[in-house]
């Protein structure tokens, strides 16, 4: 990925993975939003407005309304190209509301929830305007609330017993609901209950131990390493493609994309440590060298973290 | 060094996103009944539903619930029934966003099988059967009011403990609700 502008990278990956995730995941859900969403649908949808009364109750408001896909996709490809960043963060905030976790809270999952928590950080810190004030504390707040989404996380599977025994692994894993196109048949390894038991507590510790380990720089790496692999084994055999997707970004941008600006508009890459040779650098060293020792740089990266 | 004084409106800010976080981590501790449930106001709830912050993180957690099953039968004529699972979606992503709907219909199992029974159990029944109701009302409008029955099934999976033993799976019929169209 590679970034034109004088944003830092963080928000830039940021509001440029949601919108190709949120994207991807409208174009996924098409052939089937009618049967959802739609008047007809599956269910009444007055029985979804008991669940959750839901703020929009105007026709004009509905999901299945003619304008809420078109202003979906196209508020999605701003996003991702950098135009009216804002007003295109707080339309998707609306649009994810109307369909999602407003009305229709019932065909919400876990992924509905933690996009619009990424479009709220859109809003707040991505877009020209913001460029370069006030992210490095909404980078700040973007990694506690990661931390926080781990902990809880953890701490729900700590406070039960079936991920201590394995139980709930070997559900969530083997039993039908979760479908994925790769998904190998796991129920032999269920003669194996050490297996199962280890994965289980493995997963417990690496989400509860997330928040204390990730700060440090020295483990940083490796449990980046072990989440994202977390997040792939997830997408692989539950099926959970863009729920994946999206905390490999949230990782990704609040923990490893470097927050200075990234000046060269055809070199620069996340994954690329600012080259130390080239004069024409030495600009952006000197900014990168004056943030790193301004107050409040010791919760930035430094410009070499890298996976 | 000498750092400079927060602006206002970077105070403004900062003071928000406490509030945003400090509200991310009540909505959690009380889903994860450390703390008791959340009385939310209608801004309250709206705010948590738009910021996503009414999701507690707690995925699939303390437990893996069991999947439920809607199977659909309908008179085909004579003594014919045709009987289909509900519904056929094309996507990964409806499929997923219908296995967390029908997690609902857990709410229909005997009491002392459900996980828990919280105070709002009654009328969180009510809906699971009136969406049942409403799912097959639908059903049969589709086929042309032929009369349709609808049955939900939770699937259980054999326990890990279990499965080298040779335990199988089972499924337990929760609801059955028949319909017709009133005759014309």
């Amino acid at each position: 990925m590679r970034f034109r502008t004088d944003e830092p990278a963080w928000p830039v990956l940021l509001r440029t993975g949601t919108a190709v995730i949120l994207l991807a995941s409208l174009v996924s859900l098409w052939p089937d939003y009618d049967l959802l969403f739609g008047a007809d649908g599956l269910a009444d949808r007055a029985l979804f407005r008991l669940q959750h009364p839901g703020f929009f109750t105007h026709a004009a408001l509905q999901p299945d309304a003619p304008w809420v896909r078109i202003a979906y996709v196209i508020s999605c490809l701003l996003l991702a190209r950098g135009l009216c960043v804002r007003a295109a963060a707080a339309m998707l905030l609306g649009l994810q509301y109307l369909i999602f976790t407003g009305s229709y809270e019932g065909f919400s999952y876990g992924f509905d929830y933690i996009a619009s928590s990424c479009l709220f950080y859109c809003l707040l810190f991505c877009g020209r305007p913001a460029a370069g004030r006030g992210t490095d504390i909404g980078r700040w707040f973007l990694r506690v609330h990661v931390c926080i989404i781990y902990f809880f996380a953890g701490l729900g599977k700590l406070l039960g017993t079936s991920w201590h025994n394995g139980e709930a692994l070997w559900k969530a894993v083997v039993q039908p609901g979760f479908e994925s196109i790769f998904k190998p048949d796991l129920h032999a390894l269920g003669a194996c209950p050490a297996l199962w038991i280890t994965g289980g507590w493995v997963v417990l510790l690496l989400e509860i131990t997330y928040p204390f380990f990730i700060w440090p720089r020295y483990t940083r790496r490796a449990v980046l390493w072990a989440i994202i692999g977390l997040h792939i084994a997830i997408a692989l055999l539950m099926g959970l493609y863009f729920f994946s997707a999206l905390m490999i970004l949230l990782n990704l941008a609040a923990f490893h994309a470097p927050d200075i600006p990234t000046d060269k508009p055809s070199d620069a890459s996340i994954h690329v440590q600012p080259n130390p040779a080239p004069a024409s650098s030495s600009e952006t060293h000197a900014r990168a060298a004056a943030r790193l020792s301004a107050p409040g740089g010791s919760i930035r990266s430094p410009p070499s973290v890298s996976l | 060094m000498v750092s400079k004084p927060a602006t206002p409106r970077k105070a403004l800010l900062t003071a928000a996103l406490m509030f945003h976080l400090l509200l991310a981590v009540i909505y959690n501790l009380s889903g994860a009944g450390l703390l008791p449930p959340v009385s939310e106001g209608p801004l309250v709830s709206l705010y948590g539903r738009i910021t996503g912050l009414a999701c507690t993180y707690g995925f699939f957690s303390p437990q893996v619930a069991s999947p439920c099953f809607l199977e659909v039968e309908l008179a085909a004529g004579g003594d014919t029934l045709l009987r289909h699972h509900l519904p056929a979606f094309t996507g990964n992503d409806a499929k997923l966003r219908y296995h967390s709907f029908t997690t609902l219909f857990l709410d229909l199992a005997p009491r002392g099988t459900r996980y828990a029974d919280t105070a709002g159990m009654a009328l969180r029944r009510r809906l699971s059967r009136a969406f049942a109701r409403s799912i097959t009302e639908r059903e049969a409008k589709r086929v042309n009011g032929r009369p349709v029955s609808l049955r939900v099934y939770v699937y259980r999976h054999p326990p890990l403990t279990g499965y080298h033993r040779g335990v199988t799976p089972t499924v337990r019929n929760l609801y059955t609700y028949a319909y017709a169209f009133p005759d014309r």
